[in-house]
């Protein structure tokens, strides 16, 4: 008996142990997957640019990007105590300080050349390739911005104004497709990040840093290039609408589209429906053609083409009604039908992306006047006295009714160069309401 | 049995012209106007006086099908007045409640005084409710200012409601009357009596139009429907005879509902006279005083090109003159870009220079040219449409080839009369030829024949196979007329095919 009850102690005993084994088994190698787990999609496109080095960054890490959201709305953080975001900044940094170093070694290069674009033969093919983490992009710029800000409180200007630079053309590489055809919605996701990327971290780390001449002209260089080569918000229009075009005509000629099941087109010969589709898809492409003249007249002129815009989704969205007499011309009900899904109603995005040109040719502007000041020069007074500096002109405002150039504005605190941004009011350099060139704390500029 | 379909008819014309459909109109004034494309009329009182022959034996075998059909019909009603089935009345007298404590709430929040009493108007007015909330059971509402409480004058405290005598589970409402019984006793009332027609038009936009030949006393009848189906949605009296459901999204999927209510017969002969657009509908209109017509529809395919031209008129003065503008602003950008003034337009120029993307080409064929100078005063032209200050429709012509089958051109109109016992379906054809070719056709069945394949496929499925155009079908052909005449279609197959009830 005693050895019957000995034996099931053992077996219970055996059984305990198995079990903790058994748990431990499966634990072990799941936890540190979940804590380490790369933040980057898998279900997405790879990214292409340097920024596929932290592709793996865990998500846990990721998430300290919500400390840069407080120096959002908190213009002049710069000038104070940086706190927390800063710490935060730290701790990213040090958690993946290889990769960063590498990355400032390699910034020089990396700077100097552009982006790249993609094949013109994958625009028509009607392929849509799967697009990149947005979410991830977003969130890696932020961490990123915070690292500069780390390096900024540490006086390392030069690494600050790096990790931004590097930002910033990481986000030029989304819009312009890093080997495919990149669709409006990267290109709003470029401006999203260009916004993160230069901004007042970025224009008061080169006023503070004491940089030689030959490395602003470097900085100068490596942004203009960038802002002057990048794709003309039409052109990103047209890659978006011919990609849609091509896809959705792709997919319109399938056996099982829409248009083929439907009720009333089911009867029609396979030819009649391959006539319609291809008519339809000639008045769409019209159509596109009207809206990017639209875009390219109008380019000077952001309040026209918000009018001529809604003026388009108007109508559109009443020719997409339903009329029995749609039924005497169904390839244009069908165009009408789908146009109406189809084409953004982009005005808004093209404040935006004028916007984010405002902002890089205000820090152009930045670093020429900081090249060229001489040490202990008063802070020019007027517009003028800042291009006599600058030795370059004030872009002008397209945002005003006379396009007279963007505002310059200085005072104790900051000096200013601003458009007055689509509400078309002069908010005297006001963050939010206007659009700003750039936005530079004067104690700054006052200690060069 | 033929009178349980043509009951099944009836209370679906009568549910769907209710409720069917949002931009819904009973005006009393017309059924046609200058946008009608498809007119017609139904004999509602024939099928009335059936349907009420039919409910007063309804517990023989025969109308089995029709009694079945009312119930479930009724199920419906009462069971879509709640906002969910399962719901018991007092729980969602509860959930109306909320919405008005809610309210209330809001309404603190937004004002320095708190609101003192119930006033459902003013927080209708202020946007805090959209409808106002209704008690299944009848019950009022009050508001207990100290405690913050809503208390229904039925079921309590809205945050603790419990049930009340009054409540009815939807789903077993039929408790002291039959759907049956309480329709007799509102035909016996004399409160809604379908006589003549329900005239009937659509428009270009899928708008019907709707005028009810009959006697309805509007106030009695919303009582009666509220009294026959608790919970059924409130009802407003706006003017006179203009009511106004307050009906929620889930209950046919509408949200409110404006229905006109026509008192008394509307004689035939006022309403349409000889109005100009109406004109065209005379025949139709006609075909009305004959008593053996029992449902007739026009399809003015005419009206319709019409329409057609004119809306492709507007849309290609719309895109040219966009065109105009962005030449325009094409030769501004030259000129400041080039500091040269461009004189006679060139669009090769303007591409060239960047201040233009595309070639424009205006949908009617005009040539554009610049009048004045471009870089003061000067614009651009549309040889066919003008200037933008000044813009002329162009002419168009939709050609034949445009249009699905280019015998459409010819086509005018397509008439539907069905009586008790034959159909007739006429077209009118104004080519002699187009004519000679459809007659020929429908007189030569075989290979020749016309493949209505398509079109029958649209049809119910049990109509599909009902009519064989060169078998059944007499061809007779009057002036521009050509008639498809069918001695045996008449309405009573139709809807013993219909319902498959022989």
């Amino acid at each position: 008996m005693m050895q019957i009850i000995n034996s099931w102690k053992f077996d219970l005993k055996s059984a305990l142990h198995a079990i903790i084994c058994l748990v431990l088994i499966f634990a072990l190698p799941i936890m540190p997957v979940v804590a380490s787990q790369p933040a980057y999609s898998s279900s997405k496109r790879p990214l292409t640019s340097f920024m596929k080095e932290f592709q793996n960054v865990s998500a846990e890490d990721l998430t300290m990007e919500k400390f840069a959201h407080k120096l959002y709305n908190n213009s002049g953080f710069t000038t104070g105590e940086t706190g927390k975001p800063a710490e935060a900044g730290k701790k990213f940094y040090e958690a993946y300080k290889d990769k960063f170093e590498k990355l400032y070694k390699e910034s020089g290069k990396i700077l100097a050349e552009l982006p790249k674009t993609f094949p013109p033969e994958k625009l028509k093919s009607g392929k849509l390739a799967n697009g990149i983490d947005f979410r991830f992009s977003r969130s890696i710029v932020r961490c990123f911005q915070l690292v500069a800000l780390y390096h900024f409180e540490q006086k390392d200007f030069q690494r600050a104004v790096k990790t931004l630079l590097l930002s910033n053309w990481f986000a030029h590489s989304i819009a312009r497709g890093g080997g495919e055809p990149p669709s409006l919605i990267d290109l709003m996701i470029s401006i999203a990040i260009r916004k993160i990327a230069v901004s007042e971290l970025l224009w008061s780390s080169l006023a503070r840093g004491e940089f030689s001449p030959k490395w602003l002209a470097y900085a100068e260089k490596s942004m203009a290039e960038l802002e002057t080569s990048q794709p003309a918000f039409s052109e990103s229009l047209e890659w978006e609408l011919t990609k849609t075009l091509s896809f959705t005509k792709k997919e319109m000629k399938k056996s099982n589209s829409e248009l083929k099941t439907n009720k009333l087109t089911k009867n029609l010969s396979r030819e009649k429906q391959t006539e319609i589709i291809n008519k339809s898809f000639d008045i769409m492409n019209e159509n596109h053609k009207r809206v990017l003249n639209f875009c390219t007249v109008y380019r000077l002129d952001p309040a026209e083409l918000e009018k001529e815009m809604n003026h388009i989704t108007r109508s559109l969205v009443d020719r997409g009604k339903f009329r029995i007499t749609k039924i005497l011309s169904p390839a244009k009900a069908v165009a009408q039908i789908l146009e109406a899904m189809t084409m953004p109603n982009f005005s808004r995005a093209y404040d935006q992306y004028l916007q984010v040109r405002y902002l890089e040719k205000g820090t152009i502007l930045l670093i020429r006047f900081l090249t060229r000041r001489k040490k202990g020069e008063p802070l020019p007074e007027t517009l003028a006295d800042f291009e006599a500096v600058a030795q370059a002109r004030i872009p002008r405002d397209l945002y005003a009714s006379d396009k007279s150039q963007c505002l310059y504005s200085v005072n104790k605190k900051w000096m200013t160069i601003y458009s007055i941004g689509r509400n078309r009011v002069d908010n005297k350099g006001d963050q939010e309401d206007d659009f700003i060139l750039f936005k530079v704390p004067v104690k700054f500029i006052n200690q060069l | 049995m033929k009178k349980n379909c043509i009951n099944f008819i009836l209370i679906f014309l009568l549910s769907a012209s209710i409720f069917s459909h949002k931009a819904l109109a009973i005006d009393g004034v017309s059924v046609l106007n200058e946008e009608t494309i498809v007119a017609g009329y139904l004999d509602w009182g024939y099928l009335y006086k059936n349907f009420i022959d039919s409910l007063k034996n309804i517990n023989k075998p025969e109308h089995a099908g029709t009694k079945s059909f009312l119930d479930h019909f009724y199920k419906r009603a009462t069971s879509g007045a709640s906002a969910k089935t399962d719901d018991q009345p007092f729980e969602n007298c509860a959930k109306s409640g909320m919405i008005l404590v809610g309210a209330i709430e809001m309404y603190d929040m937004d004002h320095k005084d708190r609101l003192k009493h119930l006033d459902l108007e003013t927080l209708k007015k202020e946007g805090y409710i959209r409808n106002i909330p209704v008690c299944p059971s009848n019950g009022v509402y009050s508001y207990d200012y100290d405690q913050y409480k809503i208390i229904c004058s039925k079921h309590g405290d809205v945050r603790n409601p419990t049930p009340h005598d009054d409540d009815v589970s939807p789903g077993s409402l039929i408790t002291a009357k039959t759907p049956a019984e309480a329709i007799l006793e509102l035909h016996s009332r004399s409160i809604f009596y379908p006589q003549g027609k329900i005239w009937f038009s659509i428009n270009n936009y899928m708008q019907p139009r709707l005028i009810l030949e009959g006697s309805f006393k509007p106030v009695e009848l919303i009582e009666t429907i509220k009294s026959l189906i608790p919970g059924f949605p409130e009802a407003e009296i706006l003017q006179k005879n203009l009511v106004r459901f307050s009906i929620p999204k889930t209950f046919f999927a509408v949200e409110k509902l404006i229905v006109e209510i026509v008192p008394g017969a509307i004689k035939i002969g006022s309403d349409f006279s000889a109005d100009i657009y109406n004109k065209g509908w005379q025949e139709l209109i006609s075909s009305a005083q004959s008593k053996k017509m029992k449902l007739a529809i026009e399809f003015s395919i005419d009206k319709l090109l019409l329409h057609a031209k004119k809306i492709t008129q507007k849309e290609r003065l719309d895109t040219c003159l966009g065109n105009i503008r962005i030449l325009q602003a094409a030769c501004g950008m030259f000129g400041n870009s080039t500091g040269k003034v461009m004189k006679n337009l060139d669009q090769d120029k303007l591409i060239a220079g960047k201040c233009l993307r595309f070639p424009v080409i205006c949908p009617d064929q005009g040539n554009y040219s610049i009048s004045g100078n471009i870089n003061q005063s000067g614009v651009v032209k549309c040889s066919v449409h003008g200037t933008n200050s000044k813009p002329e429709l162009g002419s168009v012509n939709i050609p034949a080839s445009d249009l699905p089958d280019p015998r459409l051109k010819y086509l005018a109109n397509i008439r539907l009369l069905l009586s008790k016992t034959d159909l007739a379906v006429k077209f009118k054809i104004t080519d002699s030829n187009a004519r000679n070719e459809l007659r020929s056709k429908l007189e030569k069945p075989g290979k020749d024949a016309i493949d209505t394949s398509g079109i029958k496929s649209l049809l119910p499925e049990p109509l599909q196979g009902i009519a064989n155009v060169e078998k059944d079908a007499q061809v007779i052909e009057k002036g521009e007329w050509i008639e498809l005449f069918y001695d045996r279609l008449g309405l009573d197959f139709l809807i013993s095919s219909l319902t498959g009830v022989k």
